[in-house]
């Protein structure tokens, strides 16, 4: 898996890449080219489409560092949050084209990105329903409620150790689930 | 949705630890593509551009790094064939211009005149200050422009009929590999003469461009067609196996061990034996082959150089 980078190395990274140094793109890449792509591939679910999103999410990285406030979020958080805007576009453009091409109805044209990004925490809040409680509740503490990992493990009483492997087992049983389900459908 | 979103947020924890990662290594388009929007190049982006071009663009991009950063300061340093970069440049746009005009596309008169490489070459030396490296480079970008962009917008039809190529019947994806190759190794020839380390194309580039080469072993191999057949195994970052020479099946080898042997040699040190670079009675190589093959084999790719 790669490696993330910490905050202060966030900070330094995104410094160089508004400076215009290459090596930072390609640090940036090499740590969250997964990430991105995992994303994407969620959302638009097709290789090529999720290809053509991770280029142009490090590309808007490269020409928008500035836009990236180290205070407010970390790159991860950033990068994710473009992935998902660019793959979501990719799936309204091809509704159009469907709906042009065979003068269907398609639920996604005109709806907005806000409606769509409803349907997709519909799909993940649905997943997350799906899973067993012992898997469900550090689910949603930590991502719906903001709890750190040590405030969840004394909710449950167990130790630190055992609340990440409870979260990484939820988020596995979470990827599983929503292996090759896309999650706007636009057919 | 925000970067704050727990969806978001959550997605991205499950992206980010089961991925999957892309299939492909995107970098190197990338980088071309982050140079394009950085420069003045006005070049297509490689998601524009037929896969068959994108080596090139990439190669043409590393070469325009070059002249504009390290070789900028010094003009006058020799670089190959007695030349300066500036001169090196004249000749990468005479050999540009003839693929152009393979491919369909005029060839403006400040290209140079004649249909041979050598002559088009020299009558654009003839008119060169050998030191205005800008004035060279502006010229050679204008004509990589001019093919890239006929790559992205062109008759894509043409792009797959056979040309004839320096008096070679190619595919058209084959001229813009030859295009990307030799760009590669002039500017190989650049570093040396600078100091500068050398920078092989990205794995997936160099393999095509070996494919390439062991591909055209077929012009320059000495053996009759029913000689014995050998592996030339190429190893390292985008190596391979083919057979030389080849089957009705193509290059590839497959199958049983080829009953002349294997010349196992450096995937780079191939491609810079097929472009003069290296002396083919000196290269290391390895493999079970008799001597005599293997000398023979090594003179055939030293040969592609003088296509």
């Amino acid at each position: 898996m790669p490696v993330e980078l910490g905050a202060e190395a966030e900070v330094d990274l995104v410094r160089r890449l508004t400076g215009g140094d290459e090596t930072a793109l390609a640090e940036l890449y090499r740590a969250y080219a997964t990430l991105v792509h995992g994303v994407a591939l969620r959302v638009a679910v097709e290789r090529a489409a999720a290809e053509d999103v991770v280029q142009q999410v490090f590309l808007h990285a490269w020409t928008h560092a500035r836009d990236f406030d180290p205070g407010r979020s970390r790159l991860r958080s950033w990068l994710a949050m473009l992935a998902h805007r660019r793959a979501v576009d990719w799936v309204r453009r091809e509704a159009a084209h469907r709906r042009a091409a065979a003068k269907v109805e398609d639920e996604f044209l005109d709806v907005e990105e806000a409606a769509i990004d409803s349907v997709v925490a519909g799909r993940i809040q649905a997943a997350v329903a799906g899973l067993p409680e012992q898997h469900r509740a550090p689910i949603r503490m930590l991502y719906f409620e903001g709890r750190s990992v040590r405030e969840i493990a004394d909710h449950l009483g167990v130790p630190e150790g055992t609340a990440k492997t409870r979260l990484r087992t939820a988020r596995q049983r979470l990827a599983e689930q929503l292996h090759g389900e896309r999650m706007v459908t636009a057919e | 949705m925000n970067p704050d979103d727990p969806i978001t947020g959550l997605l991205a924890d499950l992206a980010a630890e089961t991925g999957p990662a892309p299939a492909r290594d995107l970098l190197p388009d990338l980088l071309a593509a982050a140079r394009l929007a950085s420069g003045h190049l006005a070049l297509p982006a490689p998601v524009d551009l037929p896969p068959a071009a994108r080596p090139y663009l990439r190669q043409v991009l590393a070469l325009t790094a070059l002249v504009e950063g390290p070789a900028a300061d010094r003009p006058a340093t020799p670089v190959v064939n007695g030349w300066t970069a500036a001169q090196v440049l004249a000749h990468l746009t005479a050999v540009d211009a003839l693929a152009a005009q393979a491919l369909g596309l005029p060839a403006p008169a400040e290209t140079g005149t004649g249909v041979e490489v050598q002559a088009r070459t020299d009558s654009l030396l003839a008119a060169l200050d050998p030191t205005d490296l800008p004035g060279a480079a502006a010229l050679w970008r204008r004509q990589c422009n001019a093919l890239l962009r006929f790559c992205a917008t062109g008759d894509q039809a043409r792009m797959q009929r056979p040309v004839r190529y320096l008096g070679i019947p190619l595919s058209a994806p084959d001229v813009l590999l030859d295009r990307a190759f030799e760009t590669w190794i002039h500017a190989e020839d650049l570093r040396r003469a600078l100091g500068l380390e050398a920078e092989p194309p990205a794995a997936d580039d160099l393999h095509t461009l070996s494919d390439l080469g062991a591909r055209l072993l077929d012009l320059t191999w000495p053996e009759p067609a029913d000689g014995p057949v050998l592996a030339l195994e190429l190893t390292g970052p985008g190596g391979g196996v083919w057979s030389v020479p080849r089957g009705a099946t193509g290059a590839r080898a497959s199958g049983p061990a080829p009953a002349g042997g294997t010349v196992v040699l450096d995937a780079v040190d191939f491609c810079r034996l097929a472009g003069g670079r290296l002396d083919p009675d000196a290269v290391p190589h390895t493999g079970d082959a008799h001597p005599e093959q293997a000398r023979r084999l090594l003179g055939a790719v030293a040969a592609l150089a003088r296509l």
